[in-house]
């Protein structure tokens, strides 16, 4: 195999890898888009939004470096000395190469701008709902077992042979805030 | 109840785990396309490449779609409370919170349709072009170029490797919710 032929292989080999780290990034996301929207999860909480928003933020970034170096690396293959580059349209018609390119790099152009932008728009999102929780409801009846279980836990509390101390204060303030007497002096 | 509340945390995990595997699909893909080893990107390879970043930008728009909806949903799901507070600690609304979010998701998602306009575009720009192996040794003159490449067929027989315009999908299915509000 002489060195011309290897390196347009390299050649070749790389623009199969890219086209495989495409596809690979493309299941990824469509794993994403059907994990998020699929029927079992209508409920998206706060707090895994925002982890959301922020790998897709990190994505876009990612695709924005990717289209950003896109236009440079097509041009340069018009100069390639491995290579030589044709285009027709659909009738067979042959068409400039590089008026080509050119027309799809003002396309890219306008792709990475529109990308820059939809970064920060997924970071604002984010932020908006940075700090936001959920707590498990308890129902009705889980609730009130669990209100009694405490009431009778402070009812049952003894009072501390040392009552200047913090805890047997806030366990004093609970009882005269719930009226709640001891059920058993020291 | 207690289980359901558990599932909802399982698919939490998951979408979180789909999330980063998709964040380093990505930065994957833009490691190697900006390696110093791929410094050069024939049009077929940049034709393939564009068309799955068309749809990556489409299925990124599904999810920024729907999660205003999952996310005003979880202000109303009867498993959980939600409360929320600014950087001071102060109590904020919920939902006036989840509404700026969608509002700047509602952006997002017009500007993901633009961006996958312009890489269709983009990929239409380039869908005839393609390439051949040059004759080893001897550099053709430049006169001798668009002529080689009007009539592949000729000259050396060294096959023409081209991007297929028949490949310019995959398109999104026209019924999707997703297709309907780009669109718009």
């Amino acid at each position: 195999m002489n060195k011309t032929k290897k390196t347009l292989d390299q050649l070749e080999a790389e623009g199969q890898q890219q086209e495989q780290s495409a596809q690979r990034a493309r299941h990824a996301v469509s794993n994403l888009g059907l994990t998020v929207n699929g029927a079992s999860a209508p409920v998206v909480p706060a707090p895994v939004a925002c982890k959301l928003l922020k790998e897709t933020g990190l994505l876009l970034g990612y695709l924005n470096q990717m289209i950003d170096y896109l236009p440079t690396a097509l041009a340069r293959s018009l100069d390639d000395p491995r290579i030589s580059v044709s285009d027709h349209n659909c009738t067979g018609k042959f068409r400039e190469p590089s008026t080509q390119i050119d027309e799809a790099s003002e396309h890219m152009l306008a792709l990475s701008a529109a990308l820059a932008r939809t970064v920060s728009y997924a970071e604002a999102a984010r932020h908006a709902i940075e700090y936001q929780i959920y707590e498990e409801r308890l129902d009705a009846a889980t609730y009130t077992a669990e209100l009694e279980a405490a009431r009778k836990a402070l009812a049952d509390f003894p009072d501390s042979p040392s009552p200047d101390d913090a805890f047997s204060g806030m366990v004093r303030d609970l009882r005269r805030k719930h009226g709640i007497k001891p059920s058993r002096q020291p | 109840m207690k289980q359901t509340i558990e599932q909802l945390q399982h698919q939490g995990e998951r979408q979180r785990e789909a999330a980063n595997q998709a964040s380093d699909a990505a930065h994957e893909l833009a490691r190697r396309a900006n390696s110093s080893d791929a410094s050069v990107i024939p049009g077929p390879a940049a034709y393939d490449v564009l068309g799955d970043i068309k749809m990556l930008l489409y299925y990124v728009s599904e999810v920024t779609d729907n999660l205003p909806h999952a996310l005003a949903g979880s202000l109303d799901d009867a498993r959980f409370d939600v409360f929320d507070r600014d950087y001071d600690g102060n109590q904020r609304e919920p939902r006036v919170q989840v509404q700026r979010a969608s509002e700047q998701l509602h952006e997002l998602t017009g500007l993901l349709s633009q961006a996958y306009d312009r890489a269709e575009a983009a990929q239409q720009a380039i869908s005839g072009q393609g390439y051949k192996a040059r004759p080893q040794g001897a550099g053709l003159r430049p006169s001798q170029e668009p002529l080689l490449a009007a009539f592949p067929d000729t000259a050396d027989g060294r096959p023409t490797i081209s991007t297929s315009t028949a490949r310019i999908g995959p398109r999104p299915q026209s019924g999707s919710r997703c297709r309907t509000e780009l669109q718009r």
